[in-house]
């Protein structure tokens, strides 16, 4: 079961990544008329229409995280790695905890800033809260595949 | 004045109440989640129990804090003012955030 809920969690946070970065590179990087390669083709969404779906993702994936695979982490995982001292490796993953929770709880504000409509000057808050949730997913998504894969990565 | 408006106040009072909480260990119960038990208070770990979790705690105390605060602030303030503010929210982020980062160090410096 825990495997099963690990990987439901791995593919929601894969679906969650690739919506905030596109969303992210949308903004941020708006391809200029006419370009038509791979990475103006990736940037080039409609960066609005990702906020609902950014919303829904964010919450089920912290949900599976956060209160289904978290707990089992909490007492069978991370004190073996204190007894192995990994202490760093415990420490970026209270980081991640800590980071998500953050991302959860801007997910309001980034819904209301977004249906600001386009003209208020809303722009910039805009690229800035998606931002942060890109960096903090991102963060994230790393984090727990170098915990999960501690051993195999030698640290 | 609207539900909405209270959105962007809700996040930046439950981002400060989490940090408080977590600095200070403020939970009002713990869950020992080898045995699926919660305990008033900030538990000690104990062999048979195992570790405690106070994570859920800090969150409901910033549930607590920043659900009715934002109620009010966002039914008694002009949304055009809740507006114009919004944006701190991602600021007040990046300064928690921070705030984790050095409040959590001594994982990393020993």
């Amino acid at each position: 079961m825990d495997t099963f809920l690990l990987m439901v969690h791995g593919i929601l946070a894969v679906f969650l990544l690739g919506a905030l970065t596109h969303q992210s590179l949308g903004v941020w990087w708006r391809p200029a008329r006419g370009d038509q390669n791979f990475f103006a083709s990736f940037r080039a969404v409609r960066a609005a229409h990702y906020v609902n779906t950014v919303i829904i993702l964010y919450v089920l994936t912290y949900l599976v995280g956060g209160f289904l695979l978290y707990p089992e982490y909490r007492y069978i995982v991370r004190p073996v790695l204190e007894q192995l001292r990994k202490s760093s490796i415990v420490g970026i993953f209270e980081l991640k905890e800590h980071f998500m929770t953050v991302g959860i709880v801007l997910l309001p504000a980034y819904w209301y800033i977004w249906k600001q409509p386009q003209n208020s000057g809303s722009g910039t808050a805009q690229k800035l809260i998606t931002l942060i949730l890109a960096l903090i997913v991102w963060y994230g998504f790393i984090v727990g595949h170098l915990v999960n894969n501690a051993r195999g990565f030698g640290l | 004045m609207s539900f909405s408006s209270a959105l962007p106040v809700f996040t930046v009072v439950f981002l400060v109440a989490y940090a408080i909480a977590m600095h200070f260990n403020l939970a009002p119960f713990s869950y020992y989640p080898q045995v699926g038990q919660f305990a008033a208070g900030v538990a000690k770990p104990t062999p048979e129990l195992g570790p405690a979790m106070y994570w859920y705690g800090w969150l409901v105390d910033a549930l607590v804090v920043s659900v009715p605060l934002a109620a009010i602030v966002g039914l008694a303030v002009p949304e055009s003012t809740i507006r114009r503010a919004a944006p701190v929210a991602s600021w007040i982020a990046i300064v928690v955030i921070a705030f984790f980062l050095w409040d959590l160090r001594t994982w990393f410096i020993h």
